[in-house]
C-alpha cells in the first residue's frame, strides 16, 4: 500500500467528519444515551457523527503518520539500494551497457 | 521489497508504530486539568456544569428542551437528576455559603416541585410503567427509590441551612423509610414489586443517616444491622462485591453491576465506612479498566455477563466499556479520593461524551440532564458527605 492512500484516507475521514459537524451532527449524538427528540433521521446522525468523530480522532492521526513512516521508510530503502553501487542496478540497464559496448551487425 | 506480502507487512508495521507514537500523545492532549480533580471549590468544569444545570431550572423553555426527550427514554431519570443535583447544590453551598442563597432556592424549587408531582400522580409519576404489574409485597406498597431520594433531598437542604418548611417532611418521610427497609426480612425495601436495589437501599440508609446529622435523631443501628445483613445474604460470592438487585427475601436477581455499585459505595461511606472502602476496592478491581491513560468501567464482571438495561447506557463492544458503570465509575473514583483514576475517566469523557459548551453552560451532548448532574455531583463532591459523617451519632 502506497504512503498516498493512507494519506488520502485520513483525509476522507477528516472530510467526513467535518461534514457530519457541519450537517449538525454534534447535536444529535444524545441517542448514544437513548436521549434524543428528533426522528429517524436525527437517531442516523447522531451514531454516524459519534463513529465519524472517532474515526477522526483514533484513525486518521494513525493513518497519516503510518504514511510519513512508510514515506521514510521508502526513502530509505531507495538511498541504501543507491549507495550499493552497479552491482544493484536494474539487470536490464546492465543489458543496455553491454548492449552499447558490443559491435553493431554488419558495423566493420 | 517487490512482493505484495512485503508490502503489507511493512504497511502494518508502520501502521503499528504510527498507532504506539499517537496514543500517549492523544492522552496527553487531553490531560484533564489539574482544578477539575475534586477540590472544596468547583473546578471550571464543575462550575460550567453548574452553570448550564441552574440556568435548566431558571428557564422553563430550556427545562423542557433538556428534560423531555428524557422523560421520554425514563421517568426515573427525571426523578434522579433532581435528587442529584440537590446534592451538587448541597454540595457548593456548604463549600461557600456566602453563595448558597441562589442553590438554596433552586434546591426549594426543585423540593416543590417534586412533591408536588408526587401528591399529585403518586409514586408511579418516577416509576418506569412496570410498577403497575404486580403488587408489591410490602402492605405498604412504597418505592423505597422515590421515599429515599426525597428524604436525602430534604436532609441535603436542611443540612445547607435548617428550614422548617421541611422539617414536617423531613420527619415523617425519614420515619417512612426506617419503617419500610426494618418490616423487610433482609432488612431492605421494594423499589418495584418484589425488587429490591442496592443501589436505592444504600441510598435510604444514607439518606437516613443525612437526616439523622439535620434533625438529631439516631439510626445508626438500622444501618450496622443492614450492613451485617448484606455481608451474609446480599453479597456475590465470586467476586464480594454487593448485587444490584434482589427479592423482597434475598433472592438475588443480578449480580454486582457498575452502573449500581459505585454508586452503592458511596452511599455507604456514611453508613460503614469500612465496608464501603472494601466494595470500592472490589469495583476498581472487578470492573474498571484502563489503558494509554484512557479509564472506562463495565456493566458487569466477567464471573457474571449480565444483559445491559437502560441505566447501562450504550457499550463499546470489545471493551466492553458501559457508559452508565464510566459515569458512576466517575464518583467512585472521587469517593475513594483516587486522582489517577478520576484523571483517567475524564480523558475518556473528553473523547467519548462530547462535551458541549454554549452560553447556558457545559454539557455531555452524547448523555442527558442526570448524567450531567451525577458528574457535577462527582466533580463537587465532599462537602455534604463530610457534614453527614460529621454530625451523624
Amino acid at each position: 500500500m502506497r504512503a498516498r492512500w493512507l494519506l488520502a484516507g485520513a483525509l476522507l475521514l477528516a472530510l467526513a467528519h467535518g461534514a457530519l459537524h457541519l450537517a449538525g451532527g454534534r447535536g444529535a449524538v444524545g441517542v448514544l444515551s437513548g436521549t434524543w427528540g428528533g426522528d429517524g433521521l436525527d437517531l442516523l446522525l447522531g451514531a454516524a457523527y459519534a463513529a465519524s468523530w472517532l474515526a477522526f480522532v483514533l484513525c486518521a492521526p494513525v493513518l497519516a503518520l503510518g504514511a510519513v513512516l512508510l514515506h521514510l521508510v521508502a526513502r530509505l530503502a531507495a538511498r541504501a539500494a543507491a549507495r550499493a553501487g552497479p552491482s544493484a542496478r536494474r539487470p536490464g540497464l546492465r543489458r543496455r551497457r553491454g548492449a552499447l559496448s558490443a559491435p553493431r551487425a554488419g558495423a566493420r | 521489497m517487490s512482493t505484495l506480502p512485503a508490502r503489507a507487512a511493512l504497511t502494518a508495521a508502520c501502521l503499528l508504530v504510527a498507532t504506539l507514537l499517537w496514543l500517549p500523545i492523544l492522552s496527553l492532549a487531553l490531560r484533564p486539568d489539574p482544578r477539575d480533580l475534586v477540590t472544596r471549590a468547583p473546578g471550571p468544569r464543575a462550575s460550567a456544569l453548574l452553570a448550564r444545570q441552574l440556568a435548566a431550572w431558571e428557564d422553563p423553555a430550556l427545562r423542557a428542551s433538556d428534560l423531555g426527550p428524557m422523560l421520554d427514554a425514563n421517568p426515573e431519570w427525571d426523578f434522579m437528576g433532581r435528587t442529584y443535583l440537590v446534592m451538587s447544590l448541597a454540595n457548593v453551598a456548604l463549600a461557600d455559603p456566602a453563595q448558597a442563597q441562589r442553590h438554596l432556592a433552586v434546591i426549594d424549587a426543585i423540593l416543590e416541585d417534586t412533591q408536588r408531582l408526587e401528591a399529585e400522580r403518586g409514586k408511579e409519576r418516577f416509576l418506569l410503567p412496570y410498577a403497575r404489574r404486580a403488587p408489591f409485597r410490602s402492605p405498604q406498597a412504597r418505592s423505597l427509590f422515590v421515599d429515599g431520594e426525597l428524604l436525602m433531598m430534604l436532609a441535603a437542604r436542611a443540612l445547607v441551612r435548617p428550614d422548617e418548611r421541611h422539617g414536617a417532611a423531613l420527619r415523617e418521610r425519614a420515619a417512612i423509610v426506617a419503617a419500610s427497609l426494618g418490616e423487610g426480612p433482609v432488612l431492605s425495601a421494594e423499589s418495584y414489586p418484589d425488587e429490591c436495589w442496592t443501589f436505592c437501599n444504600t441510598f435510604a440508609l444514607a439518606a437516613l443517616r443525612a437526616a439523622d446529622a439535620a434533625s438529631g435523631s439516631d439510626h445508626s443501628a438500622l444501618g450496622r444491622r443492614w450492613v451485617a445483613t448484606a455481608r451474609e445474604r446480599l453479597v456475590d460470592p465470586r467476586t464480594g462485591m454487593l448485587v444490584s438487585s434482589y427479592t423482597w427475601d434475598g433472592e438475588h436477581l443480578d449480580g454486582p453491576e457498575g452502573s449500581s455499585i459505585f454508586m452503592a459505595a458511596h452511599n455507604l461511606l456514611v453508613v460503614d465506612e469500612a465496608f464501603a472502602r472494601e466494595q470500592l476496592a472490589l469495583a476498581r478491581r472487578h470492573l474498571y479498566r484502563e489503558a494509554m491513560g484512557f479509564g472506562w468501567a463495565r456493566e458487569w464482571p466477567s464471573s457474571w455477563p449480565g444483559p445491559d438495561d437502560v441505566d447501562s447506557g450504550p457499550t463499546i463492544p470489545l471493551l466492553g466499556a458501559s457508559a452508565g458503570a464510566s459515569g458512576l465509575a466517575i464518583l467512585g473514583a472521587s469517593a475513594a479520593r483516587d486522582d489517577a483514576m478520576l484523571a483517567s475517566l475524564l480523558r475518556s469523557v473528553d473523547l467519548a461524551a462530547f462535551p458541549t459548551e454554549d452560553e447556558h453552560g457545559l454539557r455531555l451532548a452524547a448523555g442527558n440532564q442526570v448524567g450531567d448532574a451525577v458528574f457535577l455531583y462527582a466533580l463537587t463532591y465532599g462537602p455534604l458527605w463530610e457534614r453527614v459523617a460529621g454530625g451523624a451519632s
